[in-house]
């Protein structure tokens, strides 16, 4: 079953310079997929449209068998709030609040009451092995770290997928290597699919596929 | 918006300490000085007032018609009887005095000067006024002896009496013969006011006889009530008095001293233009404060919204802070006032540490020191004045945040 597909999308910046031309693709529940591509091959312009948070000109967008264009913003609120996970390549962590507290937040988000919540991220935190770690602010901790935080974020309301735009752009080899390993272990466990971009060869090969994209396009 | 939120709020508007503490001081300095001036002017108006009933005219004055017009002797009831018995029966009153008043030349071996004499009960005008609470020598009155007087200090001083020193009063009598009557210092009186150089006292039948005033017949009566907020019943059974002499009208204090009220209004109006002038400047700081830390967050809300938050709950996130704010400021500004103003509740404020005059209003005594004391209401209004000028400024950081979405702001650094 496809949890995600694009029929045809086009982004259009300017008049000339386009985000993505006719792209298709699809990827399916439970796939590790990576969008790889030079820098300026449109893997953002794609993720933010697939994630729902930016918009396309042309062609269709299926996300969890339902059509984003013709959602009404409740519905694409509910999409990012319930369904759908994001990480960010500069992490993106709330600086005012300890690891535990940006965990928390997208519970907060749906009124989940704070037993709960303090236990269901703490259980996060510690499957991406940061446990101990939770009262710290996020500019206490390492690169990997931070982004293993911003992994929690998005897992802990146990979206059926989660996008991220090179998650490992600001980490070194080894670190990332340990990033994707976590990828690969929480899809195992819980299933969650992931689509993520970039274009170092090392993390590519922790994909179950790789998409490759240039100029906008399917490369072949 | 749950306790999360209330949080993430509070800890956001403590990230740029240095820009908080300065909108949050500017409010509270503001917050502090009007709760104060409030308070103050409260306790100085008051006293004003209460002077001006303890030392002159009683809560209400019961005289002949247009006597405030025009003061000349003359005018005067000529069978007081009917309507003192009827002030002595209402419920209301607390004490009457009845007054033959005119303004006479008080001369002595040493000098003269020109005062304003009241012919009273003694004992009578002792529970209206204040004047046999402030003498500073002799008595008001308890001699026994006829023809005495009490003065003010000041009175005494240019003609050089002291207890016992004869003063001659001469005036006018009513049939247009001279009144002129030898008088013995009983008392000398101190208020700090104009009083001091301009009244005197002499005894009520003493006073009729100078003027050539019929028994029985007065200028006025003086009048305080047991409540002050018992001024228009008192009015109404007045008004429905049908016995009353036809020529008689009841002034409250208020209408005897029209330029006290004035005064008072004057000071409220401009107090409310300094409020809002204070407070708006304040909000403005408030609205900047919040819309530089937005700004400086663009990125965060644009990750916010991303990640599931709605737009409405951004711009609320943005008012909270606002009110968080505001609302430091607040406590602070309130707490500082009325720690003030309880200081100066017990060392006192001096108007004479801001200028040398005495302050003599209506030629009432007013004290230059008041005791201010801290009034719930008057926080309550500052507060309430502050926070709706917030909620109103909020509307810029607001209306700001509502034009970001998730690209937008993700994209900006
Ligand atoms: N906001 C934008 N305005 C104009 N052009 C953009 C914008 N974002 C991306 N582009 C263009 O779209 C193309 C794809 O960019 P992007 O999706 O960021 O690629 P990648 O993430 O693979 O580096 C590039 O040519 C880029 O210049
Ligand atoms: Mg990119």
């Amino acid at each position: 079953m496809n949890i995600l597909e694009f029929r045809e999308v086009s982004k259009v910046y300017n008049q000339e310079k386009s985000g993505i031309h006719d792209l298709s693709f699809s990827v399916k529940q439970g796939e590790i997929v990576a969008l790889a591509g030079p820098s300026g091959s449109g893997k953002t312009t794609a993720l933010n449209i697939a994630a729902g948070l930016d918009e396309f000109c042309d062609g269709e967008v299926r996300l969890l068998d339902r059509s984003l264009q013709n959602l009404l913003p409740q519905e694409l609120l509910n999409l990012r709030r319930n369904d759908v996970g994001f990480i960010f390549q500069s992490y993106n962590l709330f600086p005012v609040l300890t690891v535990l507290e940006n965990v928390e937040y997208p519970l907060a988000l749906k009124g989940v009451r704070f037993y709960e919540r303090i236990e269901k991220a703490k259980r996060c935190i510690e499957e991406v092995g940061l446990a101990g770690l939770e009262d710290r602010m996020p500019s206490a901790l390492s690169g990997g770290q931070q982004q293993r935080v911003a992994v929690a974020r998005a897992l802990v309301t146990e979206p059926r997928i989660i996008f991220a735009d090179e998650p490992t752009a600001n980490l070194d080899a080894v670190t990332a290597e340990k990033l994707l390993l976590l990828f690969r272990e929480l899809n195992d466990k819980q299933g969650t699919t992931f689509i993520f971009s970039s274009h170092d060869p090392r993390v590519l090969k922790f994909a179950d596929r790789v998409i490759v994209l240039a100029d906008g396009r399917l490369a072949h | 918006m749950n306790f999360y939120f209330l949080r993430l709020c509070w800890k956001n508007i403590w990230r740029n300490r240095r820009r908080t503490l300065i909108t949050v001081n500017a409010i509270g300095l503001g917050v502090m000085a009007l709760v104060f001036l409030r308070n103050y002017y409260d306790s100085f108006h008051e006293q004003v007032i209460h002077n001006v009933i303890r030392y002159h005219s009683g809560h209400v004055a019961v005289a002949i018609k247009n006597f405030e017009k025009n003061s000349a002797t003359q005018l005067y009831i000529k069978n007081s009887a009917p309507l003192i018995q009827w002030l002595n029966s209402q419920k209301n009153t607390l004490a009457i005095s009845e007054r033959v008043v005119f303004s006479g030349l008080a001369s002595s071996a040493r000098g003269s000067t020109n005062v304003m004499v009241m012919g009273v009960e003694p004992a009578s005008e002792a529970k209206v006024t204040d004047f046999a609470r402030k003498l500073i020598r002799g008595s008001f009155f308890d001699d026994g002896k006829d023809k005495s007087i009490v003065l003010g200090v000041k009175a005494a001083e240019t003609l050089n009496a002291e207890i016992g020193s004869k003063i001659v009063v001469l005036t006018q009598g009513v049939d247009g013969s001279v009144g002129n009557e030898l008088f013995w210092v009983s008392g000398i009186f101190d208020t700090g006011s104009d009083a001091d150089k301009s009244l005197a006292f002499i005894r009520l039948s003493e006073a009729r006889a100078i003027l050539s005033l019929p028994l029985q017949s007065s200028h006025q009566v003086a009048v305080t009530l047991k409540e002050e907020d018992e001024l228009s019943l008192f009015r109404q059974s007045f008004d429905a008095l049908s016995t009353k002499e036809a020529e008689v009208q009841m002034l409250s204090w208020k209408e005897l001293q029209r330029p006290v009220v004035a005064m008072i209004e004057l000071d409220r109006a401009v107090n409310r233009m300094l409020m809002f002038l204070i407070l708006g400047v304040a909000a403005l700081g408030i609205a900047n404060s919040i819309l530089m830390s937005l700004m400086e967050r663009t990125k965060e809300f644009g990750v916010m919204l991303a990640i599931g938050t709605a737009k409405e709950e951004v711009i609320r996130m943005v008012i909270v802070e606002t009110l968080l704010l505001t609302g430091v400021g607040v406590f602070l500004g309130n707490l500082f006032g009325v720690l003030v103003t309880a200081f100066f509740n017990q060392v006192g404020f001096d108007l004479r540490w801001l200028t040398s005059k005495d302050f003599v209003i209506q030629g009432a005594v007013v004290q230059t020191v008041s005791y201010p004391v801290a009034r719930i209401s008057n926080s309550l209004v500052v507060t309430t004045v502050i926070v709706i000028l917030a909620l109103a400024v909020s509307y810029f950081p607001a209306r700001q945040a509502s034009r970001l979405t998730p690209m937008k702001a993700l994209r900006s650094h």
